[in-house]
């Protein structure tokens, strides 16, 4: 059974990948996105994981394309012009995404090996994933800030460039708007601020 | 195994019609209660004492037409009302009503909660920008960033939270309390959290993205008949699902006041429900006594009061903890 | 291959799809029973009375940009965060460093963007 859900999350993930692409209106191809992590995130629902489908929600979803649909509405799209000439960007867009795919394929067959007894045997049954002892959330906490303690401190570093670099990109500083000066107003007093004008 | 699905749809509906019967009641308890805050009766008129008004209201919004803006995106504007109203059903699968009483208990039921309230936002948005309208454009531009910012401290409040009970499961929280709850020693949290359910369910006094004065009714103007009534009912579920969200946090669930003889007879789902309409009061309350923030003050408090608030606390918590060896397990 | 994950996850797909079922059915049945009579008037964008001059979907304020990149900054961060708490326990004094380390890095970048302005809204 679960087998089918998995299938069924991966039809509706490619398909709604295919319509990121294809359709016209930048909004309907944001929210088609949102569709493809939500897929996505069923089908790691399936492979019994549940920390990184919910990381995938509120990450990907709830915050990054958040931030696509307000710079999409940004960018002030009002006619949508359709270009026909698609295929002109096939060149680079294979090279780059037949390399991408090479990599996937060549860091898969090295890193993760399946042992040869459980090809062969039929009905193989993993008592470990059915015992569920440690939770994904702790075995993933025992080990990222133990043993893999660096990428962590330098997953904070870019967050902090990504943060300084996103502030200082856009901060443009207004002069002609009027701020409230609180201290400026409570500082107002009849003497300063009633005067007689001559002629 | 079509057992289990019947047995799933069965107790699914058990939560899903008595949750809509006390959506529609809430409108009821809200108009009233402000009503006797205004020195004034309230709906009356309906049934006794008003009692079948919600029920005459839904069935007056059935009946209306439902009105596609023609410059309208029609697919969007169909939907939008739809994902808020599912969206506000989702999140009381995990919800504890008693000992046991939970539909699926998972592993990360707060985490599940959390992004459940993350996604509401699109609801909104896609409200907003499908009308194609002035106002609702801007009422869901207010709401998203409003709603976003106070995401941030809501998150710091449940890893606290999480800290002191050891698990994200919602019942091992709530029975993480037996002992004394978290109001108490957390009680700087607690506030900011209910604060930041009322900025979350865009309530007063932080409602902006519906101010009438302004902005008309915000990002459902143009929606009319039964869009209109499932915003409405995802926006009080919400509400609900927030008060319900800070009694398993902070009051302990379906545990009782003390465990002692007449009160712990209670069963734990009366206990449930009446911490949860302590903060569907406030709620009420909050609207009724307050007035409406400004929105650059709104953003100051999310950021600049609360996040690092909220953070700090957060460190401050864990270093108790550690120091005097509290720790959970 | 009935585990207790799938016992626990399996009603969160049967109600995602009860409830999409039971929106679709309220609206549509509003929509089928009720008397529609659609005319110009009622269908024009609300705009107290005018028409509508231009389309209403216009740029807004670079402002609403910034808060979005700062909450996926501070929201990342609380992922981060999710996973340390329950373990803690387990890992020694260097996770609760290491969580310090990493607080420290963010809340400079926090108090930068406090002390340029990146949090006044004008």
């Amino acid at each position: 059974m679960p087998n089918y859900l998995f299938y069924i999350f991966a039809g509706i993930s490619i398909i709604a990948a295919l319509m990121v692409i294809t359709v016209v209106n930048p909004v309907h191809s944001v929210l088609f996105l949102v569709l493809v992590f939500l897929s996505s995130a069923g089908m790691l629902f399936v492979l019994q994981l549940e920390f990184i489908p919910l990381t995938f929600i509120i990450v990907y979803v709830g915050a990054i394309a958040i931030l696509f649909l307000f710079v999409v509405m940004m960018l002030d799209i009002k006619v949508t012009s359709k270009s026909n000439d698609f295929f002109k960007y096939i060149p680079v867009g294979g090279l780059v995404g037949s390399l991408f795919i090479f990599e996937i394929f060549n860091t898969l067959s090295k890193s993760f090996v399946i042992p040869k007894s459980t090809m062969l045997v039929d009905n193989f049954v993993s008592w470990v994933s059915t015992v569920d002892k440690v939770t994904n959330l702790e075995a993933l906490g025992q080990l990222l800030y133990t043993y893999y303690f660096i990428y962590f401190l330098i997953a904070g570093i870019i967050l902090l460039v990504a943060m300084v670099g996103a502030i200082v990109l856009t901060l443009q500083f207004n002069k002609t708007v009027k701020n409230q000066l609180i201290f400026r107003q409570l500082s107002r007093s009849a003497d300063s601020a009633v005067f007689l004008a001559r002629n | 195994m079509l057992y289990h699905l019947g047995f799933i749809i069965v107790s699914l509906l058990i939560i899903v019609i008595p949750l809509l019967i006390s959506v529609a009641y809430f409108t009821l308890v809200e108009r009233k209660f402000m009503g006797s805050m205004q020195r004034r009766r309230g709906p009356n008129v309906v049934g006794f004492m008003g009692l079948l008004q919600p029920l005459a209201d839904g069935l007056k919004l059935f009946a209306k037409e439902t009105i596609l803006p023609s410059n309208a995106n029609i697919v969007l504007f169909v939907l939008a009302p739809i994902i808020t109203f599912v969206l506000s059903l989702m999140g009381w699968i995990v919800i504890p009503f008693g000992e046991g009483a939970v539909v699926s208990d998972i592993n990360v039921g707060i985490l599940y909660l959390f992004a459940i309230s993350s996604l509401s936002v699109y609801g909104i948005i896609t409200a907003g920008w499908s009308s194609n309208s002035k106002y609702p454009f801007l009422g869901a531009l207010r709401s998203a960033a409003q709603m976003v910012s106070y995401e941030v401290s809501i998150g710091f409040i449940i890893v606290t939270v999480v800290i002191c009970a050891g698990s994200f499961n919602l019942s091992t929280i709530v029975l993480a309390q037996s002992k004394i709850w978290f109001i108490i020693p957390l009680f700087p949290m607690f506030i900011m959290f209910f604060i930041s359910a009322l900025a979350e369910t865009n309530r007063h006094p932080f409602d902006l993205p519906e101010a009438e004065a302004e902005l008309v009714s915000g990002y459902n103007v143009e929606y009319s008949a039964m869009g209109f009534a499932l915003f409405f009912l995802g926006e009080y579920a919400n509400m609900l699902i927030m008060s319900g969200m800070t009694t398993i946090l902070f009051l302990g669930g379906w545990l009782p006041l003390f465990d002692i003889m007449p009160l712990n007879l209670i069963p734990g789902p009366v206990w449930f429900s009446i911490k949860l309409s302590i903060f569907v009061i406030a709620f009420i309350w909050a609207r009724a006594a307050l007035p409406r923030y400004r929105y650059d003050q709104l953003m100051s408090l999310g950021w600049k009061a609360f996040l690092p608030l909220s953070l700090g606390w957060l460190l401050f918590t864990v270093a108790c903890l550690i120091s005097f060896n509290w720790l959970p397990e | 291959m009935q585990t207790l994950f799938y016992e626990e996850y399996s009603p969160i797909l049967v109600m995602s799809i009860l409830a999409v079922l039971l929106s679709v059915i309220i609206l549509g049945a509003s929509f089928l029973l009720s008397i529609q009579k659609p005319d110009t008037e009622k269908l024009s964008a609300y705009e107290c009375g005018f028409d509508p001059y231009e389309d209403a979907r216009n740029a807004f304020d670079v402002r609403f940009y910034i808060v979005a990149i700062l909450f996926i900054i501070f929201d990342l961060e609380a992922m981060f965060l999710f996973p340390w708490v329950v373990s803690i326990t387990h890992i020694s004094s260097m996770g609760l460093w290491v969580m310090v380390d990493f607080l420290i890095e963010l809340s400079i970048g926090f108090v930068y963007a406090w002390k340029i302005g990146a949090l006044e809204w004008e």
